[in-house]
């Protein structure tokens, strides 16, 4: 018995046609120049201090349903909701008649360090929102969060309900604690205080990094080396390289925010106890009554789906539902399966405009 | 890009001289190197990767860097291939080839990727901060433990924290290295494991290809073992202290250093950011009454 079937010539022709294709895959990306992010046509429409909200242009005609809001994450920038043309939940949106407005928190500096939650959600947030109902004419508008941005989202309209038509959440953690959350693993010994207190802003490198180590062998060594099985197909090398784009692409964050996330909500778990306060007022979750329907990935290394069940249990609303996308926290927005997304969410605000 | 581009043909002479390399191996003419033998790929970098395109800059050293790793472990693994005698009639065949693999990569490995594929990433970072940290690395402090004495006594004993906090930091960083390299190991123990399994259930392994991603599940099974326990949290949250007791200890030497020159201070400058934010709340609060006394007072 013997673990190999292998010999010299097929040894041979297998290293040589790596080595070629490696040489190969590298002209190709140097050939394919600087790629674009971001497809959709868009304005800005308001800005304040770092952040700028931006409303796309329309793509087919108007559905009649109020505006959707969409409240990205601070972490990495959100044109990942706009990444290309065929991989876009913004189009997805705007195909179907939906008017579309975006946060886009920009990138803190030293200036931001003592930025909080509670700046966050009931300033920025709040003022986006008012912008965006002004704008339209709604008195509440449709919230769209993504991941840390819907933790907000779901903060916010607990802290202002009469603003939120309906709510939808994706990729969003409510319980930071579960046990295969390995973020939450980690951020349970670490000295947020001493980290913040000395640093300010947290790089993002150092979260990135933080993110890759969660898989690192998948998510450094094995899909570089995937790569050469792809070199000839120009556009899926293009679609690679603006993931590595985007994974990179990753704002400090406002130190008094991450001292606050990391301890109230991964240490402390305050959204699932019901104790977080922001701005003097208790977050109960219980005063969401709007239509909620929770995005979750069944495959989110980042986000597992045991941390975003439970906000069923947690909001006060009798019209709940969730989407259990089949895949991973990233492939919920570039994945060949991410169409469905778009599609329902947009039938799920259809029937309840 | 034209062939006679001089990317174009270094990358060609490249890949020809990995092939040439390899028919050397496999014909016995030359040794399979240890570790990464294709400087090429490193030169190719120092000399075209600033004039490649920007969102190409990365990707490009990341392949070259992974794709080196890569013909690394094809390395490793062929010299078990080329160990074993021929014919399969030996009945200790197998675990004969699973000890040579168990030797070759537990040792190939740790040269290839130094404490794994984390090496690269995880630790570097780390010591990039602590880089930043270690400015006053080249000066002399006090030894911990000698008393500070005379009218520099203070200064002594602001050299002899830093210089504690130093050394805490690169104790840190040794322990988490050393955890890593266990991952490591770990990860070709459960890589001997599979190879097993393989063969017993009549499933050669067939190519590098199939070794490699073999590696990468095994590597990725130990580490999601080790990082999920009490000792890795530890290690990390210990590193991750012992930095931010440097970076703090450097920093006041700093703040002295620029006050002593009426320089302005990251303290100062904290001081007058939050009194803007206390600021900027009190006039948002002020502007939001004034709106709900002027809604109160429209018929």
């Amino acid at each position: 018995m013997s673990a190999f079937s292998f010999d010299g010539s097929k040894a041979l022709e297998e290293a040589a046609a790596f080595g070629r294709k490696l040489a190969d895959g590298v002209k190709a990306v140097a050939a394919i120049g600087d790629v674009q992010v971001g497809c959709s046509a868009k304005d800005a429409v308001y800005a304040e201090d770092k952040l700028t909200v931006y409303r796309y242009q329309p793509l087919a005609a108007d559905a009649g349903l109020p505006p959707v809001l969409l409240c990205y994450a601070l972490v990495n920038r959100p044109y990942m909701v706009d990444l290309q043309q065929d991989r876009s939940l913004v189009r997805g949106l705007l195909e179907r008649g939906l008017d579309v407005y975006l946060i886009d928190w920009g990138y803190p500096d030293g200036a931001d360090r003592f930025l909080e939650i509670d700046d966050y959600v009931n300033g920025y947030l709040d003022r986006c929102v008012d912008q965006v109902r002004q704008a339209s004419g709604h008195a509440a508008i449709n919230l769209l969060g993504v991941c840390q941005g819907g933790t907000f989202s779901l903060c916010y309209t607990a802290l202002h309900p009469e603003k939120v038509k309906n709510l939808v959440l994706m990729v969003t953690p409510v319980d930071f604690q579960t046990p295969e959350n390995l973020l939450s693993r980690w951020a349970q010994d670490l000295d947020v205080d001493r980290m913040v207190d000395v640093m300010g802003n947290v790089p993002g490198e150092l979260l990135n990094v933080t993110f890759l180590s969660l898989m690192p062998f998948r998510l450094t060594s094995q899909k570089y080396v995937a790569l050469a099985d792809i070199i000839d197909d120009t556009r899926q090398l293009e679609n690679f390289i603006r993931m590595e784009k985007w994974i990179f692409d990753s704002p400090d964050q406002a130190g008094e925010t991450f001292r606050q996330f990391i301890k109230w909500m991964y240490q402390e778990n305050r959204l699932m106890k019901g104790t977080l306060e922001l701005g003097g007022r208790k977050v109960d979750l219980r005063a969401v009554r709007c239509p909620v329907l929770n995005v979750y990935a069944t495959q989110d290394h980042l986000v597992p789906p045991s941390a975003s069940i439970p906000i069923e249990g947690r909001v006060g609303t009798d019209d709940y539902q969730t989407f259990a996308f089949p895949g991973g926290h990233i492939g919920i927005y570039v994945s060949g399966k991410a169409r469905q997304v778009p599609k329902a969410v947009f039938e799920w605000l259809d029937a309840r405009r | 890009m034209s062939e006679r581009d001089p990317q174009s043909a270094w990358l060609d002479a490249w890949a020809a001289t990995q092939k040439d390399l390899w028919q050397r191996f496999l014909t016995g003419q030359a040794p399979a190197p240890a570790a990464p033998e294709a400087p090429g790929l490193a030169m190719f970098n120092q000399f075209f990767g600033q004039s490649l395109p920007e969102s190409s800059q990365d990707v490009t050293r990341r392949m070259l860097q992974f794709g080196e790793g890569y013909l690394g472990v094809a390395r490793e693994f062929w010299k078990v291939v080329e160990a074993m005698p021929a014919g399969g009639a030996d009945p200790g065949r197998l675990q004969k080839e699973v000890e040579a693999l168990r030797s070759s990569f537990a040792d190939g490995f740790a040269r290839l990727y130094g404490t794994g594929p984390l090496g690269g990433d995880l630790l570097a970072a780390w010591q990039r901060m602590g880089a930043a940290a270690g400015g006053t690395a080249g000066q002399p402090f006090s030894w911990p433990g000698l008393p500070a004495l005379g009218p520099t006594r203070e200064r002594q004993e602001a050299m002899e924290r830093l210089g504690r906090a130093a050394l805490r930091y690169q104790q840190a960083l040794a322990g988490f290295s050393q955890l890593l390299t266990r991952v490591s190991a770990e990860a070709v123990e459960r890589l001997a494991k599979r190879v097993t399994r393989r063969a017993q259930s009549n499933e050669p392994i067939g190519s590098f290809r199939a070794m490699y991603d073999l590696w990468v599940d095994s590597g990725e099974e130990a580490f999601a073992a080790a990082a999920h326990g009490a000792e890795f949290a530890k290690a990390q949250s210990e590193l991750n202290d012992a930095l931010m007791e440097l970076k703090a200890e450097q920093h006041k030497q700093v703040e002295d250093w620029a006050r002593s020159l009426d320089l302005p201070t990251r303290t100062e400058m904290n001081t007058v950011l939050k009194r803007l934010n206390t600021l900027r709340r009190r006039v948002r609060e002020l502007e939001d009454e004034l709106d709900a006394l002027k809604q109160a007072r429209r018929p």
